[in-house]
């Protein structure tokens, strides 16, 4: 959809405030503008009596439901499903989560740990490559001030939008996204915990787990 | 019930801070958390039928927006508005489920031809009943995306710019949506008006 930029003539400007002109919701100097405009356009004025009809049948009350059994059926969903805050509520949640998404997680853990201790006991020197389930590259893995989420996105969010929450976040992409669509971020360890509630808070974010070692899970 | 100021919500004579149930449901109390579902309960019934037109679906999207309040309740900013707020995960489960059933939600894309005239005004010359029918069925022609920017505006009564909070998107949008569905409705009432004749 072409985005239409509500610029130009005062009529044109005018009638785009119509719809809240007419539910009452304009501030008082659009309000004051609509008014000033009306008394003068015929056209206006019709399209205010059109409106009016529109909102005089969607704002009929409804027939209200009892709400009581629907409570009851989503009660029993409730408590199992809630965002972890606790190491016990953190069973609870992940017991939830979709088998491929445990998979996915706990393999980039595995795989974390794994090669982390690998390096440690054959001293090799840092790989040339990296997956996600990767510590941290050679530069920033010393660097203690940065800690690294796994990230996976909505597949329908929007670039700008994504790039909205990075830049909010203060993260930055270090690897990704692998098949699943994950994605690596690198944020200062200090923000670590907010960024990560942050984003599980956000539209179009699916998952967000810290992806360190030492990190702290929850 | 009406929306007020300040997070409150007048259902019959009393008073419902809304914030501070929220702050309670955050607080994992189960008897806040009903109290919320039993006020919006009603109000998201009617917007997710009204945007969706798809009565099958109203029920499960209800239940995962007030799953989404009760996991994210400890995440709202008791600085912005509950209503907003609820209604813009409402609307972010509607959006899924309908892509989910592979309903497209966006309107087609639209030519930028000026607004029809009013003249003549359709609705001023039918009775409230068949302005009634014939809009139900103008709405089944918009786009979902279109018919939540109706539904928010008048039946919840939000402004402009709380709509395009609900809806994360920029104001202009919002009104580029009401603009091309209310182009689209009275093409549509115009028709059935001559139909009718």
């Amino acid at each position: 959809m072409k985005i239409l930029r509500f610029e130009g003539s005062a009529h044109s400007e005018t009638e785009r405030l119509l719809p809240w002109y007419v539910n009452r919701t304009l501030d008082d100097a659009e309000q004051a503008r609509v008014d000033r405009h009306l008394a003068q356009c015929a056209q206006c004025q019709r399209e205010v009596e059109f409106l009016r009809g529109v909102q005089s049948v969607v704002s009929e009350p409804s027939t209200e439901a009892d709400a009581t059994a629907s409570f009851v059926r989503l009660r029993n969903r409730l408590k199992p499903a809630r965002v972890p805050s606790s190491p016990a509520r953190t069973r609870g949640a992940w017991s939830d989560w979709p088998a491929w998404l445990r998979g996915a997680v706990a393999a980039s853990c595995v795989l974390t740990v794994g090669l982390f201790g690998i390096a440690l006991y054959r001293g090799d020197p840092p790989a040339m490559y990296r997956t996600l389930g990767d510590a941290p590259a050679a530069g920033t893995v010393a660097d203690a001030d940065l800690r690294h989420l796994i990230v996976v996105f909505d597949p329908h969010i929007e670039h700008a939008r994504m790039q909205q929450l990075l830049r909010a976040s203060q993260a930055r992409i270090v690897d990704g996204p692998n098949e699943a669509g994950a994605y690596v971020l690198a944020v200062p360890a200090a923000r670590e915990a907010s960024v990560r509630d942050a984003l599980r808070a956000a539209a179009g974010v699916t998952l967000v787990e810290s992806l360190d070692a030492g990190g702290q899970r929850q | 019930m009406t929306a007020g100021i300040g997070g409150e919500v007048s259902r019959g004579d009393a008073l419902v801070d809304e914030v501070a149930l929220m702050e309670r449901v955050a607080d994992e109390q189960m008897d806040a958390f009903e109290a919320l579902y039993r006020l919006y309960h009603p109000k998201l019934t009617r917007f997710l039928t009204g945007m969706t037109h798809r009565p099958a679906l109203v029920e499960e999207i209800l239940d995962d927006t007030m799953l989404v309040v009760w996991r994210r309740a400890h995440t709202f900013d008791p600085e912005a508005k509950v209503s907003t707020w609820i209604f813009g995960i409402a609307y972010r489960q509607a959006l899924k489920a309908l892509r989910q059933s592979g309903d497209s939600v966006a309107a087609a894309e639209l030519d930028d031809a000026p607004m029809p005239s009013p003249e003549p005004a359709p609705d001023l010359e039918l009775q409230q009943r068949d302005l009634r029918a014939m809009l139900d069925g103008a709405m089944r022609a918009l786009s979902a995306e279109q018919r939540a920017t109706i539904e928010l505006t008048y039946y919840l009564g939000y402004a402009c710019r709380e709509i395009a909070i609900i809806m994360d998107c920029p104001v202009d949008t919002v009104k580029t949506r009401m603009f091309y569905a209310r182009r689209r409705l009275r093409a549509l009432l115009g028709a059935g008006r001559e139909e009718a004749m």
